[in-house]
């Protein structure tokens, strides 16, 4: 089974897409994240949920220590704005210029190392230009058990 | 007044224009200076001036090899979570109370900074700080400007405790105790002073907003390897030990870092190349190369003419405390507005050149020590424990957190000029002591 055959179609980001509209999709497909086409119309980079979670809610004092903390952190008081004003924004200030990529032939191997690399669970099948959609670590080991090899 | 040579020409022309790009900073201070320093040996060496025996023997090997074993030491300390276990200790000891959390934690600062090097003190406790006063709804900011001016002050008490105090001492032949026995009486007021400044100036933001928050932090969670920070700990205190019978048993103080260094690594075996990623190269080469530049300055001739030229002041003995706290006070200014590094290098060959030229050159060190080590609280930027501080601020994402420059000058300046009043008095008052 190739990569192209293992890839979800997802949609891709756009300027102005909002984050609610983000956050579905990447739960229709399950998927952590989706590639993000600019106005030229070039897959240039990815938007994720982790990433907006991230520069929205969790500064970076608090990761330094998260091993510290205890249950009551609600005195933090924390700069982030909570779920209605978060899914209320666009994906724009969001975009990471990492695109994790793989053309449809590349073995399976090739795309778990890139993955490993990048340090990510996910990777996009892309020839040129042209998307395919996503394949997850997870959707690689659903085929591992369900098939004699993959790739 | 005697006029310059042409080597003394070349040599300040090469100085100005290496210092003329560190303080822009144009390029890293660590290249401007290597370029220095370079240009230097080429053009002394073809002047017939500077050869590079000369230059290799101008760098200060005891400055150099303390400091890098003084990194090494602390980059196996910090992994352990010491540091975050003693911040969060203090912040439950305070019960709440901003101004005694205030206290506790520029105590701790402080303390730390007058054996360890003062910036990876603050980089550490900095982020602790933000986390502990967003649990008691305080405004950071304060706490980070009092962190980073109370470990300049620290760090100027103790022959280890910055920089330019190692290149003084080591210039001056001035032991750790002696160090100490002199700066320690002028320090403590100058940091007792200080604090009550800062309580005083900081008064609306240290009163209690929240009785009820408390700091959910679990401190045993902090430390990383109870093992290895046992064994650390024992090495950094034989070492603080051995710093003050050092020139009993006449060692180097960057011997005693070594031999630190040496029980250290046979004990812990760190991994070699996260240690060596943990030393900053770019400072060393930074110290080398500023050594080698300013060496070729002092054998144009050039820091002997200056020295000449203030000798004839100096020398009187009336004028031996003007000149002291004059120097003070100019190396305080000069050091809140540019790196205080190479002035301190600069220095310490026209200090040396007016020994040769006949005067007490004793209470000049102190003063220059002092100098660098208040002054870098007068601005932003004066100091780099400063700079880490503005910067963990931004990163809080508060308006209020902010630290802007005009932010910082309104309690640097005043800290600043009280810290050196209070510097002065004390040096005026008890100057056979210091001399």
């Amino acid at each position: 089974m190739s990569l192209r055959d293992l890839a979800i179609p997802t949609a891709l980001a756009e300027p102005g897409m909002l984050v609610s509209d983000l956050f579905r999709e990447c739960i229709r497909v399950q998927m952590p994240g989706i590639p993000f086409r600019d106005a030229s119309g070039h897959i240039s980079g990815k938007v994720s949920i982790r990433h907006i979670l991230k520069m929205t809610c969790l500064p970076d004092y608090l990761i330094r220590h998260s091993h510290m903390l205890g249950d009551s952190i609600e005195h933090l008081r924390l700069p982030e704005i909570h779920g209605p004003e978060i899914l209320a924004r666009t994906i724009d200030d969001f975009v990471l210029p990492t695109l994790p990529r793989v053309n449809s032939s590349a073995p399976v191997t090739k795309a778990l190392a890139i993955m490993e690399q990048e340090d990510t669970t996910y990777i996009f099948v892309l020839d040129g230009d042209e998307y395919h959609g996503a394949v997850s670590i997870m959707s690689l080991a659903h085929c591992l058990l369900t098939k004699a090899g993959c790739g | 007044m005697a006029a310059l040579t042409p080597e003394m020409w070349m040599a300040l022309v090469i100085l100005l224009a290496a210092y003329g790009l560190i303080f822009t900073e144009l390029i890293h201070r660590a290249y401007a200076a290597l370029m220095g320093a370079v240009a230097m040996v080429m053009v002394g060496g073809w002047a017939g001036f500077y050869s590079q025996e000369a230059a290799l023997g101008s760098v200060d090997g005891n400055t150099m090899l303390l400091l890098m074993a003084m990194m090494m030491l602390v980059a196996m300390l910090r992994p352990t979570g010491a540091f975050e276990y003693l911040g969060i200790r203090l912040a439950k000891l305070a019960a709440g109370d901003p101004r005694r959390l205030l206290v506790y934690l520029c105590a701790a600062v402080s303390l730390l900074s007058m054996f360890l090097d003062n910036v990876t003190t603050v980089i550490i406790f900095a982020p602790l700080t933000v986390l502990v006063t967003r649990m008691l709804n305080l405004n950071p900011a304060p706490f980070l400007i009092a962190e980073a001016m109370m470990s300049n002050i620290g760090g100027a008490a103790t022959l280890v405790g910055d920089p330019p105090n190692i290149m003084i001492g080591s210039a001056g032949g001035i032991d750790f105790v002696r160090f100490l026995v002199h700066m320690g009486p002028v320090i403590l007021p100058v940091w007792l002073v200080t604090l009550a400044l800062m309580l005083f100036l900081f008064r609306r933001e240290l009163r209690p907003v929240d009785v009820a928050a408390v700091v959910d932090l679990d401190e045993k969670k902090a430390i990383n390897n109870p093992h290895a920070l046992k064994r650390i700990v024992a090495v950094m205190l034989g070492v603080v030990l051995l710093f003050f019978v050092h020139h009993t048993l006449h060692w180097y103080p960057a011997f005693v870092s070594l031999i630190g260094l040496a029980v250290a690594l046979v004990w812990l075996r760190p991994d070699p190349e996260m240690l060596m990623n943990k030393v900053e190269w770019t400072v060393l080469l930074f110290f080398a190369a500023l050594f080698v530049m300013v060496g070729g300055v002092d054998a144009s001739g050039l820091l002997d003419l200056v020295g000449s030229l203030l000798a004839s002041y100096a020398r009187e003995p009336g004028h031996l405390l003007a000149t002291a706290i004059l120097l003070m006070w100019v190396a305080a200014i000069l050091s809140a507005v540019i790196d205080n590094i190479p002035f301190t290098v600069t220095m310490i060959p026209i200090v040396a050149a007016l020994e040769q030229q006949g005067v007490n050159v004793t209470p000049l060190w102190w003063a220059l020590a002092l100098g660098v080590g208040l002054g870098g609280n007068g601005t932003h930027i004066g100091a780099t424990a400063n700079v880490i501080c503005v910067a963990e601020a931004e990163r809080v994402g508060l308006p209020e957190a902010r630290i802007s420059p005009s932010r910082w000058l309104k309690t640097g300046l005043p800290v600043m000029l009280a810290s050196l009043s209070v510097a002065s008095v004390v040096l005026a008052l008890f100057f056979p002591a210091f001399s």
